[in-house]
């Protein structure tokens, strides 16, 4: 599964990637997760199968949601508890339920 | 490998040993154990590869093209080629090819950047494009060795006619002469006296000079001449150089090279040890850094005597601990020199640099790939251990160098006179100040330690004279080296032997009494030469102070009560590894008449020339530095509210040889805090976190409080445990008081243990910081969520910092997380914002990794459309900028346009 997380400016995702990619299974390892500014997500979405915004662009969610049903891909905003203490094993089971629940 | 390849590699390495005159076929054939026609297929296909070519003739022969591009010269391997010495090297690739017969050339550079190693690459550069013939003649010549005999100098240079003075009683060629159709390096040409300057020029213009005392008779003689120099660009000596040699190429300092650079210079170094000592040499993390790092003066050539030093440590610990545990030659801290130590000290300036180069290194670093070092333990006891104690052996090389030059005695001992000065100094003047004793007897042994001592006792008592560390160490490793020289019967020779015997009559005599000390314990017989060069230790002035040592600021640290001033200081010299700074102690029953006149003596004492820095607590003692000014005249400065870091900083400042000025200036601008800050981010993830723990992971409590005697305290207590279901990291406290002040002094208390978050109860009361929930609240249920919140929240940012630490480079997490905080609910305020917690928690993040991004010197993010949201927003984002800028203070930063824009966004739109 790719998955893409989506912030202001690319910047305070990078810790949170670290935290997932740490989290990942054995049988998950394979999977891509990545960081990328908000502006240029249309560039990419094709990439990924999930994008998770960072909560502090809720505000954005609409128009991101409008983006991703385009493309057929979920998009969800990342529980700024686990967002903040990065809990990545959670973020990635919200990331599987987004997908699975789509 | 195709079989084409093979072919070619035989053919290369036939060709190395029949002197590539091209070989046959069958040859190459038989050595590939192939048929003749096979071979000659393959050779024809490299010749039509254009890598072999045909030699016409029966049998044809094949020969090796060694084009210019396959074969890459050595100039263009050395270090730093493709940087910071790209220029240097295409200047000289043009010095020697410019047409007809290439340029003379004059190299600049300080001490020990490489001068005679880069003249030495251009002579092979020009043999390798044949324009010098192989073998041609390359001469090295230091202006410097002779300068004190103008005369003697320009002999060497020139050569001299016999009868030209007393003692030339015959021709002999001087070194112009001997470099003919080759190269003349001519080193610290600076040196060379006006008369010696104008023949070089008239031999530079006309190629022709004469010999000394020779009127008529020229000698031609083709030479092409590099010379180098230390003299800095622009100086007028330097101008009547650059008139007459035209191409002039510098050679950039060590600290002007890319860290990247100076770890290849280090590889190398340490690459070249181990093939002295046969055996691979590690190195651990710290010790790299600080030789990255450390202030390196004499460029270079002081990196490689110092790594060469650090080896010869190791080494030595190696062999005298001849126990299995130590297997293998390490560099760790301990073998480091102290200046290099200090390295380690320079630690943030360079931080990104360094992070590139360590980052995937292993704690224990091997420079080697070459397995056979490691496996080949038991070669020949290596000379590495003498080639930097080689006193004797330079002085003795040059006897036999002069010698075959036929100089008689008295010459040599003049020449040697000058030498053995030189090096005496260098080899004193080289050592860290304060060798700690201790660590002298791990070098050298306890037995010359102890006879070291017995020696200084002996001489301090004979000639009424003091001896200070520096010296002690010096002789320590003197005769470590010596004594095993005579054991082994080999020669010891003083070229001035009767004038030390005359001129230090005293110490001479002083000196036999250590010999025979000597010959006592090690049962040897102390030749007489050598009790020359024991006196030299014990003269007045073994060696010069270096002129920096006089200006060094003193520094002076004063604090009341009984002992702080003192450990501190203390703390402060045993991590500079200096004893600089120090301390009075100013217990509170000393009254300040007397700590002033103390003060006054020691700003006396202290000062080199240099001034003196007072560094105080508080109170009177911040006026002591103008009144000492005053009355003696010796320039001081004070800096109050003094810390350990703060001394710190001023200390190794000084021990730097910096200013006055400079040293107060850095000492203010080093916040208390950010300064620790830098020695945390050098210790390991689990100290860290230890240290930070003790520092910042206070618990969090909440305070519950009621006046004595009404019990309220302790229902809301189990009220609260019931209803927030805390977890261990929290505490509840009960205060029962007798009055309103009370609270605030109790609560004061509880802050140096705990975060306090709240207090709830029935005393109302203000502190900044804390919230206050009434009983009545709580009891009805209203205040408890909020409660929850709180905690909840604060609990949250907790994790957060510790899911932090490690993330960044050049932020501390836990203050960065604080302060974060701090600047986000005052944007709130002034936006009149109320923002959901989760979300602050991601702008903080956001804040967080742009403030780093920016340390990093990263790029700024672009903001769509800024110019237009920036009219749109200017009044928010000037409030915006006007909070944010505590930050920037703090970190010396700048915070972008584009990066407040985002900021702003995320707050307004929330």
């Amino acid at each position: 599964m790719n998955i893409l997380l989506v912030c202001a400016a690319g910047m305070s995702t990078s810790l949170v990637v670290n935290k997932m990619k740490k989290a990942l299974t054995e049988e998950e390892k394979n999977w891509t997760i990545e960081a990328q500014p908000v502006d240029s997500l249309e560039e990419v979405i094709d990439d990924y199968d999930v994008i998770l915004l960072g909560p502090q662009i809720k505000y954005k969610a609409d128009e991101i949601n409008k983006i991703g049903d385009e493309y057929n891909t979920p998009v969800g905003v990342v529980d700024s508890k686990d967002y903040g203490m990065g809990k990545g094993r959670n973020i990635l089971n919200q990331a599987i339920k987004l997908k699975e629940n789509y | 490998m195709n079989k084409k390849e093979e072919i070619f590699e035989i053919s290369m390495k036939l060709a190395d040993s029949n002197q590539d005159k091209g070989l046959t076929a069958r040859v190459i054939a038989k050595e590939a154990n192939i048929s003749r026609s096979n071979a000659s297929r393959y050779l024809n296909e490299l010749v039509k590869d254009g890598k072999m070519r045909k030699i016409k003739g029966r049998p044809v022969k094949y020969q090796i093209i060694k084009s210019n591009n396959d074969n890459v010269k050595k100039i263009d391997k050395i270090i730093g080629a493709e940087s910071s010495l790209r220029i240097s090297v295409q200047q000289a690739k043009a010095a020697i090819l410019y047409p007809p017969d290439g340029l003379h050339t004059l190299l600049l550079g300080e001490t020990g950047v490489g001068k005679s190693f880069f003249a030495k690459l251009m002579y092979n550069f020009a043999v390798e494009e044949s324009v010098l013939k192989s073998g041609a003649p390359f001469v090295q010549f230091n202006c410097a060795d002779y300068a004190d005999n103008p005369q003697l100098l320009m002999g060497q240079l020139f050569g001299v006619k016999k009868g030209a003075y007393t003692g030339a009683n015959k021709d002999s060629n001087g070194l112009l002469k001997n470099a003919d159709g080759g190269m003349l390096f001519l080193d610290e040409v600076h040196r060379l006296p006006p008369q010696g300057q104008e023949m070089l020029f008239t031999f530079i213009d006309n190629g022709f000079f004469r010999m000394l005392g020779d009127t008529d008779k020229t000698i031609e003689a083709d030479v092409k001449i590099v010379a180098a120099t230390t003299e800095s660009p622009g100086s007028y000596l330097l101008k009547t150089f650059q008139r007459r040699i035209p191409m002039v190429i510098e050679l950039p300092a060590l600290s002007e090279r890319t860290l990247e650079e100076r770890y290849k210079l280090i590889e190398s170094f340490i690459k070249n040890e181990e093939k002295r000592v046969g055996q691979e040499i590690l190195m651990y993390k710290n010790a790299l850094k600080s030789f990255l790092l450390y202030d390196c003066k004499n460029n270079i050539g002081q990196l490689k005597s110092d790594i060469q030093l650090a080896c010869a440590k190791s080494f030595l610990n190696y062999k005298s601990k001849n126990n299995q545990k130590i297997d293998l030659l390490k560099i760790g801290q301990e073998e480091l020199p102290h200046h290099v130590k200090k390295g380690i000290m320079n630690l943030p300036d360079k931080r990104k640099e360094l992070d590139d180069i360590i980052k995937n290194k292993s704690n224990l670093i091997s420079f080697s790939n070459d397995i056979n070092i490691n496996n080949n333990q038991a070669r020949k006891p290596a000379k590495i251990a003498d080639k930097n104690y080689m006193f004797y052996d330079v002085i003795e090389e040059k006897i036999s160098v002069l010698e075959e030059n036929g100089l008689n005695k008295n010459e040599i001992s003049e020449i040697l006179n000058i030498d053995i000065e030189k090096h005496f100094k260098n080899y004193i003047g080289d050592l860290p100040k304060n060798f700690k004793k201790s660590k002298i007897d791990k070098i050298v042994g306890e037995e010359i330690v102890s006879l070291v001592e017995e020696i200084f006792k002996l001489a301090e008592n004979r000639l009424n004279r003091s001896y200070d560390e520096k010296i002690y160490y010096g002789l320590a490793l003197h005769l470590k080296r010596s004594i095993a020289r005579i054991k082994n019967g080999e020669k010891i020779y003083h070229p001035n032997l009767d004038e030390i015997r005359s001129d230090h009559s005293q110490e001479f005599i002083t000196a036999m009494e250590i010999a025979s000390m000597i010959d006592e314990k090690f049962s040897l017989k102390t030749p007489l030469d050598e009790i020359g060069y024991l006196s030299m230790f014990l003269t007045e002035k073994p060696y010069n102070y270096g002129k920096n040592d006089l200006k060094k600021v003193g520094i002076l640290v004063i604090m009341h009560g009984r002992a702080a001033a003192t450990s501190m200081t203390e703390v402060v010299n045993n991590l500079i590894g200096e004893q600089h700074a120090e301390a009075i102690d100013m217990p509170l029953a000393m009254n300040p008449q007397e700590a002033y006149q103390q003060a006054k003596d020691k700003v006396v004492d202290l000062n080199n020339g240099g001034g003196v820095l007072i560094m105080v607590d508080m109170g009177s003692l911040s006026s002591f530095g103008e009144m000492i000014e005053e009355e003696t005249g010796v320039k001081t400065k004070t800096i109050t509210m003094s810390s350990t870091p703060t001394i710190l900083e001023a200390s190794r400042k000084a021990v730097l040889g910096d200013e006055l000025e400079d040293i107060i200036y850095s000492v203010e601008e080093i916040g208390k805090e950010s300064y620790q800050q830098k020695f945390e981010k050098s210790l390991s993830f689990g100290e860290k976190e230890k240290i930070i723990d003790k520092k910042h992971k206070k618990r969090l409590a909440v305070v519950t409080a009621c006046f004595t005697g009404d019990g309220a305290a302790v229902k809301l207590k189990d009220l609260l445990e019931e209803e927030l279901e805390l977890d261990r990291n929290f505490s509840l406290i009960t205060l029962q008081l007798m009055n309103k002040d009370d609270l605030k002094k109790e609560i004061k208390e509880l802050k140096s243990k705990y975060k306090v978050l709240a207090v709830v109860g029935t005393i109302n009361f203000d502190i900044k910081d804390i919230q206050y929930f009434s009983a009545a609240d709580i009891f009805t249920g209203d205040a408890i969520n909020k409660l929850k919140k709180l905690i909840d929240r604060e609990e949250m940012y907790q994790e957060m910092k510790k899911s932090l630490i490690d993330q960044f480079k050049y932020l501390d997490s836990f203050k960065i997380v604080e302060e974060l905080r701090d600047i986000i609910s005052r944007i709130e305020n002034k936006l009149n914002k109320d923002i959901d917690s989760g979300i602050e928690l991601g702008i903080l993040l956001h804040m967080a990794y742009m403030i780093e991004n920016v340390l990093a010197g990263g790029e700024n993010n672009k903001f769509k459309n800024i110019e237009e949201y920036s009219k749109k927003n200017r009044v928010n984002l000037e409030l915006l900028k006007g909070i944010v800028n505590d930050i920037e203070v703090t970190y010396n930063i700048e915070i972008d346009k584009n990066e407040l824009a985002y900021i702003l966004e995320m707050f307004q739109n929330n």
